[in-house]
C-alpha cells in the first residue's frame, strides 16, 4: 500500500485521534469549541469541522498540546475540565445505502432502525472514550492525567457488566473489550435487520417485539454511563457528547440532539458539527425551536477573516512542504506576490526580488511603492483609462486625471484606490483595445479570449484567498504544485512555481469542484429543486456583468441576501451550495446597518443571511476577490434567467469555454 | 473462482453450448448479438426484459429472442427469487446431471447481473458451472456530460455488506467510465480512507484515451486515490487481480465497490462480493440518462466459473436463505 498521502494526513475522518492531534494547526475557533458550553460548529464540507471536534478527544489533545507551547494553548489545556465522547458520522446511518434503489420500507421501520444504528455508534464511542481514559500513558500527561482512570480489572469488569445490563447487551467476554465486542455485534445485527427489511416489509412494532433493544434512546444510555462511571470510579465527571456531521444523521436523531441543549443532563455538554443549511430541520424542530444563540455557542467556519485565512494557509503550506521533504519556506517566495502585494506583475514568476516578498519590506515600501507614478496602482489606472471610456468618465466626474494620481492628496488617493482598485484590476485585465477597420483607434468592450485562468489570480495571497481557508481546497490546490518541485533534481536551484503552473492548477481545481457540484442531487425528499450549478452560473453571470459591464461600476454587487421571496426550489439550491462551499455565508457583523431582513438564527435556517460566490469561482466568472455590495437574491434571479437551460447539461468542455463570455 | 477465460471473435465459427442461456433484452444492439450471430446453442433461453426504454434495437432484440422461444422475464427480482430454482431443478432432473448455464451480461443492468449471478450459487446443487459472457461496445466518442446522482444504493440487498465490521474505515473500489463527476461525488460523500479506481485496458485505445480525458487525467486531488488497471479481455487475470486487492482490504476495511464503466466489471465485482458474502458491498448509482445505441465490438469474452468450492458452504446457505426471504416480499 502506498505511504499515507497528504490528504490522509489532513482528512480527520480517516485518522485516528492521535494523528489528528499531531497534525493539528491551531486556530482561534478551537478555543470556542473547547469552551465549557454547548457549541455548534458550522461550515461547508472540507472546512475542518471534524478536525475541531475530534481534537477534543484525549488522544488528540495529548498528541497536540506539547507541540504548541503558546500561552493560549497552555491556558486552554489547563482549564479543560471535561472528557469528550466523540461520535463520528457514518454512511450506514442512512438506510438508502443498504437498500436497492427504489425500495422503500415503511418510514417508521426505517426511522427505528436508523435511530438504533446511530444509538449503537454512540455506545461504541463511549467504549472508545473509557479506553482512552484507561490508557496508562495518560497518567504521565501533566494536564490530562486528571482524566485518567485506574487500570483495574475488577473495576473494569464491574463497569462493563453494569453498562451491558443497562444497554441491553449480552457480554461474552469481560471488561471494556467485551463491552465493545457486544456493541459491534449489535451493530451488525441491526445492519442485518436493515437488509432484511429491504426484502420484506416489517412493521416497526413487530421489530420491537422481537428485538426490545430497538426502543432504547441514546440519551438514556449516556445518562446511564454517567451514573455507572460515578458509581464505579467514585468521582463525578463532566462530559461532552460530540456529534459530528449532524446534517447527515437520520431525522429521528437530529431532533433530540438539537433540543438537548436545553434539557439534558447537566453533567453533559453537547457539541455538534453541522452544515449551515439543513433542509427540513426547521419543520422537524417546530414548535420547540431552540434558539441557537441561547442554547449553543455558534462557531462559524464559513468565512474567516482574511488575516486568519492567510495565517492558516501559510501554516498548511509549510506542512505540505514538509510532507515532500522541502524545507519550510514562505509561500510568497515560491508562488510570488499577488495583486494584494507590492511589485505584483503577473508576467513575472516568483518574487520580484526576495526583499519585495517580505512583510517588512512591503510595509516599508508600501505607500510609496504602490502609489508611485510607475507603481502598480497607477499602471492599472492608466491601463484601464486607455481602453475604457466609462472609466475615464468616472474619473473625470471626480476631477481625477489618471496620469496625475501621484499628485492627489494622500487621503483621497487611499480612499479612492481602496474602494475601486479590485474592479480596476479585473477590468484592465479583461478588456482590450480594438482596432477598427478604417484604422481609426477605437475602443469597444470586448474580452481577451483566454483559454485559461488569468494570472491576476496567481501569487501566494491570491491563492490563499481562493481557497477560503478550506483545508481540503488548500491541499487540492497546493499539493500538486509543491509535488512538482520534488521532481526537480536540484531543489536549491528552484526559484519559484511558475504562474503558468499556478493557473493550470487553479483551472483544474475549479473544474473538479464544478463537476462535483453538478453531481449533487437536484431534488430532496422527492421535491424538485434548482440545480446548484444552474444557480451558481446565474449568479456568476450576474456578477460578471456587474464588474465587466458596459459602464464602469465602482461598487459592483457581488453578494446577495436570501430574502423570503425566493421559492423553495431556489432556497434549497442556495442552502446546498452553501454546504458545499460554492456560496459563502457572510459573517453577521459584515452586514450593513439598516438592513431590514430579519436574520434567522434557527439551526439549519438561512433566511435573511447574506452570501457571496466562493472566491474559488472568481477566476471562472472574472471577479475581484472582494465582498462587494449586496442586494436581495430574488430580483436578481428573476431578471437574470440562466443562459443554459436546466435541460442542457453541463459538459466538460463548458468549464473554461470562452464562447459564452466573449464578444458581448 | 474463474477457472479460465477466453477471448472470441464473431468472425470465428465457434458456438457455445449450454443447457440454459440467459441474456437481457434492451435497446442496445449488442443485447442479442450472440444469439443473432448463431453463437449460442441452448436447450432453454431466458431473456430479462427492461420495463421501459423500448426504443432503438429493442424490438429487433425481442424478435431474435422470441424466435428461439425464450422465456421473457419482466419482473427479474421475482423470477430469480421465486421461480428460478424450480426452473433449473426441472432441467436438472430431466438431464440427470448438473447443468451448465451461459449468462450474457453485456446489456444487463447491475441489478440483473447481481440477481442472476447470485442465483447461480444459491442453486449450485443443480448448476455445475456457468460462463459469463460479455460483448464490449464498439467505441463511439462520448458526450462528457455531468449528470446529478439521483440515488446510490446496494445492487441487491444480499450484497449490502450487512456483516461488515462497523468500526473499520471504508475502502472504496470504483470502476471508472466516463462519469468523473460521479466518482468524485461518491468519494466526496463517503470520504473513504482509501479509494481504488479501476480502469479497463486491452480494448480500443480510443476508449482508454476517452476515459482518461473524462476523468481529468485521473486527477482526483485532494483525495487519496490509487488507480489500477484490469484486463478487459482477460477476465481471469482481471478477477484474480481485483480479488487479491479485496482480500488484502477486507481484514482492515469495510469494502464498498461501485462498478461504473464496462458492465463486465459489475459481474466480476459481484462474484468477488459473493465470495466475501456479507463483508463486501456492491452499490449502483442511479442517474438520469438517455438511451443511446451501443453496437457490438468484433470480439467478446467469456469467463468460466465452477460453482463448487467457489464460495463457502455457510455463505451459500446464508445466500440462499436471503434470496428465499425475498419471496415473502
Amino acid at each position: 500500500m502506498a505511504p499515507q498521502s497528504l490528504f490522509e494526513s489532513f482528512n480527520a475522518r480517516s485518522l485516528e485521534p492521535e494523528q489528528v492531534g499531531r497534525g493539528f494547526i491551531f486556530s482561534p475557533a478551537f478555543v470556542d469549541v473547547a469552551a465549557r458550553s454547548n457549541s455548534v460548529v458550522l461550515g461547508p464540507r472540507g472546512s475542518g469541522k471534524t478536525t475541531l471536534l475530534k481534537m477534543l478527544t484525549l488522544p488528540a489533545l495529548r498528541n497536540w498540546w506539547p507541540r504548541d507551547r503558546s500561552k493560549e494553548v497552555q491556558r486552554l489545556i489547563t482549564e479543560l475540565d471535561f472528557v469528550s465522547i466523540y461520535v463520528p458520522s457514518d454512511f450506514t446511518w442512512y438506510p438508502d445505502f443498504r437498500r436497492p434503489i427504489k425500495t422503500q420500507p415503511p418510514k417508521d421501520t426505517d426511522d427505528l432502525l436508523s435511530y438504533s444504528l446511530f444509538r449503537s455508534h454512540v455506545l461504541l464511542a463511549i467504549c472508545d472514550t473509557v479506553s482512552y481514559m484507561a490508557d496508562p500513558s495518560l497518567k504521565n500527561d501533566r494536564h490530562l492525567a486528571k482524566f485518567s482512570i485506574p487500570l483495574d480489572n475488577e473495576l473494569e469488569d464491574k463497569a462493563a457488566k453494569l453498562l451491558g445490563a443497562g444497554w441491553g447487551l449480552t457480554l461474552t467476554v469481560g471488561g471494556y473489550y467485551g463491552l465493545r465486542s457486544a456493541v459491534t455485534s449489535r451493530i451488525r445485527a441491526i445492519q442485518h435487520l436493515l437488509t432484511v427489511t429491504a426484502m420484506k416489509p416489517l412493521e416497526a412494532s413487530s421489530l420491537i417485539a422481537d428485538h426490545p433493544y430497538l426502543s432504547a434512546t441514546f440519551f438514556d444510555d449516556l445518562r446511564e454511563f454517567g451514573n455507572v462511571f460515578e458509581h464505579v470510579y467514585g468521582r463525578r465527571q463532566k462530559w461532552a457528547a460530540c456529534f459530528d456531521e449532524l446534517e447527515i444523521a437520520p431525522d429521528p436523531v437530529k431532533m433530540p440532539i438539537w433540543q438537548s441543549g436545553r434539557s439534558f443532563d447537566p453533567r453533559f455538554l453537547i457539541k455538534i458539527s453541522a452544515s449551515p443549511y439543513d433542509e427540513g430541520l426547521t419543520e422537524l424542530l417546530q414548535p420547540q425551536m431552540p434558539m441557537v444563540a441561547h442554547d449553543f455557542l455558534e462557531i462559524d467556519l464559513s468565512s474567516q477573516p482574511r488575516r486568519e485565512v492567510d495565517r492558516f494557509s501559510q501554516r498548511m503550506f509549510t506542512k505540505l512542504c514538509n510532507e515532500v521533504g522541502i524545507s519550510p519556506i514562505k509561500a510568497e517566495l515560491l508562488l510570488g506576490p499577488s495583486f494584494y502585494d507590492d511589485g505584483f506583475d503577473p508576467d513575472v514568476d516568483g518574487p520580484v526580488n526576495e526583499a519585495g516578498a517580505t512583510l517588512q519590506s512591503s510595509v516599508r515600501r508600501g505607500q510609496g511603492g504602490r502609489l508611485a507614478p510607475d507603481g502598480f496602482y497607477n499602471r492599472k489606472f492608466q491601463g484601464l483609462a486607455s481602453k475604457d471610456p466609462s472609466f475615464v468618465s468616472y474619473l473625470a466626474k471626480r476631477n481625477i486625471d489618471p496620469r496625475g494620481m501621484a499628485a492627489l492628496p494622500e487621503f483621497q488617493k487611499a480612499s479612492l484606490i481602496r474602494k475601486i482598485i479590485s474592479t480596476v484590476i479585473v477590468r484592465d485585465e479583461f478588456l482590450f483595445q480594438h482596432q477598427l477597420e478604417n484604422n481609426e483607434a477605437g475602443r469597444s468592450r470586448r474580452f481577451r479570449a483566454r483559454k485559461s485562468v488569468s494570472r491576476i489570480y496567481t501569487g501566494a495571497f491570491s491563492l490563499f484567498a481562493l481557497c477560503e481557508g478550506n483545508p481540503r481546497w488548500i491541499i487540492g490546490l497546493f499539493r500538486p504544485l509543491i509535488a512538482e518541485l520534488v521532481q526537480v533534481r536540484d531543489i536549491s536551484a528552484v526559484k519559484a512555481i511558475s504562474r503558468a503552473e499556478q493557473t493550470k492548477r487553479i483551472e483544474r481545481t475549479i473544474a473538479a469542484f464544478l463537476t462535483l457540484l453538478s453531481t449533487l442531487r437536484a431534488s430532496h425528499r422527492d421535491q424538485p429543486a434548482k440545480s446548484i450549478i444552474e444557480l451558481v452560473e446565474q449568479l456568476g453571470d450576474f456578477c460578471f456583468e456587474q464588474v465587466l459591464g458596459e459602464e464602469f461600476n465602482p461598487e459592483p454587487i457581488l453578494s446577495f441576501t436570501i430574502d423570503r421571496s425566493v421559492g423553495k426550489e431556489v432556497y434549497s439550491a442556495v442552502g446546498r451550495a452553501i454546504n458545499q462551499g460554492a456560496l459563502v455565508l457572510v459573517p453577521q457583523k459584515a452586514l450593513r446597518r439598516g438592513h431590514t431582513e430579519e436574520v434567522s438564527s434557527a439551526p439549519g435556517n438561512i433566511w435573511g443571511k447574506r452570501v457571496r460566490l466562493s472566491f474559488l469561482l472568481a477566476p471562472r466568472y472574472r471577479l475581484p476577490l472582494v465582498l462587494g455590495r449586496s442586494v436581495d437574491l430574488s430580483p436578481v434571479l428573476r431578471s437574470n434567467p440562466p443562459v443554459q437551460s436546466a435541460s442542457e447539461q453541463l459538459i466538460l468542455g463548458d468549464l473554461f469555454s470562452t464562447s459564452e463570455r466573449a464578444n458581448i | 473462482m474463474i477457472s479460465h477465460s477466453n477471448l472470441y471473435t464473431f468472425a470465428e465459427s465457434k458456438t457455445h453450448h449450454y443447457d440454459v442461456f440467459i441474456n437481457s433484452i434492451g435497446y442496445e444492439e449488442r443485447a442479442a448479438a450472440l444469439v443473432k450471430a448463431n453463437r449460442i446453442v441452448a436447450g432453454r433461453f431466458i431473456s430479462l426484459s427492461f420495463e421501459d426504454n423500448e426504443v432503438l434495437s429493442f424490438a429487433e432484440n425481442r424478435k431474435v429472442m422470441e424466435a428461439v422461444s425464450a422465456l421473457l422475464v419482466t419482473d427479474v427480482s421475482e423470477f430469480f427469487r421465486t421461480k428460478f430454482r424450480s426452473f433449473v431443478f426441472e432441467i436438472y432432473q430431466t438431464a440427470g446431471r448438473p447443468i451448465s448455464i451461459g449468462i450474457d451480461v453485456s446489456s444487463m443492468n447491475r441489478t440483473m447481473a447481481a440477481l442472476a449471478l447470485s442465483a447461480m450459487f444459491a442453486c449450485k446443487d443443480f448448476i455445475d458451472e456457468f460462463e459469463v459472457l460479455y460483448v464490449p461496445a464498439k467505441f463511439s466518442e462520448p458526450t462528457l456530460t455531468f449528470t446529478p446522482i439521483d440515488q446510490v444504493g446496494a445492487v441487491i440487498p444480499e450484497l449490502s455488506g450487512f456483516d461488515s465490521e462497523p468500526a473499520l474505515p471504508v475502502a472504496l473500489i470504483l470502476g471508472l467510465g466516463y462519469e468523473y463527476g460521479t466518482a468524485v461525488g461518491l468519494i466526496n460523500q463517503l470520504e473513504p480512507n482509501f479509494t481504488l479506481c479501476l480502469r479497463a485496458t486491452g480494448g480500443d485505445e480510443k476508449y482508454d484515451d476517452a476515459v482518461r480525458a473524462a476523468n481529468l487525467q485521473f486527477d482526483f486531488n485532494p483525495y487519496n486515490v490509487e488507480i489500477s488497471e484490469y484486463e478487459l479481455f482477460d477476465l481471469k487475470a482481471a478477477y484474480d487481480h481485483i480479488e487479491n486487492i479485496v482480500y488484502s482490504l477486507v481484514p482492515s476495511y469495510r469494502v464498498v465497490m461501485v462498478p461504473m464503466g464496462p458492465k463486465i466489471l459489475a459481474a466480476l465485482l459481484v462474484l468477488i462480493a459473493l465470495k466475501y458474502f456479507g463483508k463486501v458491498a456492491v452499490w449502483r448509482v442511479a442517474r438520469p440518462g438517455q438511451a443511446a445505441q451501443v453496437t457490438p465490438d468484433k470480439s467478446y469474452v467469456g469467463a468460466h466459473v465452477k460453482t463448487n468450492g467457489a464460495i463457502g458452504q455457510e455463505h451459500t446457505y446464508s445466500l440462499r436463505k436471503m434470496i428465499e426471504m425475498g419471496q415473502l416480499a
